[in-house]
């Protein structure tokens, strides 16, 4: 038999073909920062162009939580519902990577694997308040409900996003500001010459395909996944009306 | 740099496989879904 390739196959390569050259950009393309004082930090600096994009993907899944919830409550549609639930998946693997890599940056360039910093502690924060939303959803098991209490807390939790991103700004912190100000206080900081600036937006420009491609995928899966057990409710109603067939095993 | 290379492409295999795993599991789903509504048309036209 024929496999068929489907247009989302098609779409997870073109992704992982744009990473591949990210990595091209990010590690070989961009030159080290000229202002950095040793040679290590010059080349912990380039952890930035992947620390950034998983910031902005985990940022785009969080803001889409939001987006899906508040749709939810209003429309009550079950579309949105999969959609905040995979869009909360994908900020937390990504919110996730988003510390570590910034802790194997912090290593080389703070001297320290990990500080309470106000960036540091609103991102943890940020992260464990998506996990705990995960561990929801899990608990509740009538699905009407399930979708309305991960709405209400998703549409809450997201207040958490615009602080961690602005706690650089408002707070005393030794996180560099790259964009949009300056912080006197910053270690590791950095000029962006043009080189890594067209590093950084190819970055920007494939985490966010990147993005969208994971988050078609788990909606996908998590629409179908509601569509078999639409069909399996059906099913046995009807073998409870003492329908003549063999009973159906589940996995 | 070598260790960086390293764990990006470690971090991006993870990621795809897992990604392609999802793929796999909606194509097997879809086929389940076929299967029982099938099943669910013959009996309601018995």
């Amino acid at each position: 038999m024929r496999r068929k390739f489907g247009l989302l196959e098609g779409l997870v390569i073109v992704a992982a073909v744009l990473v591949v050259a990210d990595m091209y950009m990010g590690l070989i393309y961009a030159p080290d920062p000229s202002n950095l004082q040793t040679e290590v930090t010059r080349k912990a600096q380039h952890i930035f162009y992947y620390h950034m994009g998983m910031n902005v993907m985990a940022g785009s899944a969080l803001l889409t939580n939001f987006i899906a919830s508040v749709l939810y409550l209003v429309t009550r549609r079950r579309f949105w519902d999969a959609v905040a639930r995979s869009a909360a998946e994908i900020g937390v693997i990504f919110g996730i990577g988003v510390l570590v890599s910034g802790s194997l940056w912090a290593r080389p360039t703070w001297n320290a694997w990990w500080t309470w910093d106000p960036r540091l502690t609103t991102a943890t924060i940020t992260v464990l308040l998506y996990i705990a939303y995960l561990m929801l959803r899990n608990a509740v098991d009538d699905p009407g409900r399930r979708a309305r209490f991960a709405a209400v807390y998703g549409a809450f939790a997201f207040v958490s996003v615009p602080i961690t991103f602005m706690s650089i700004r408002l707070w005393r912190t030794i996180h560099p500001t790259v964009f949009g100000g300056s912080n006197p206080n910053a270690q590791g900081a950095f000029a962006l010459g043009s080189h890594i600036r067209q590093a950084f937006m190819f970055s920007m420009v494939t985490f966010l395909i990147v993005f969208f491609v994971f988050l078609l995928v788990r909606v996908r899966l998590a629409l179908v996944e509601e569509r078999l057990s639409a069909v399996r409710e059906t099913l046995d109603a009807l073998l409870s009306r003492g329908a003549d067939v063999e009973p159906i095993g589940r996995d | 740099m070598v260790y960086l290379a390293a764990a990006m492409v470690f971090i991006w295999l993870l990621a795809f496989g897992y990604v392609f795993y999802l793929v796999q599991r909606t194509k097997e789903v879809e086929q389940e879904v076929r299967a029982l509504e099938s099943l669910v048309q013959e009996l309601e036209n018995k």
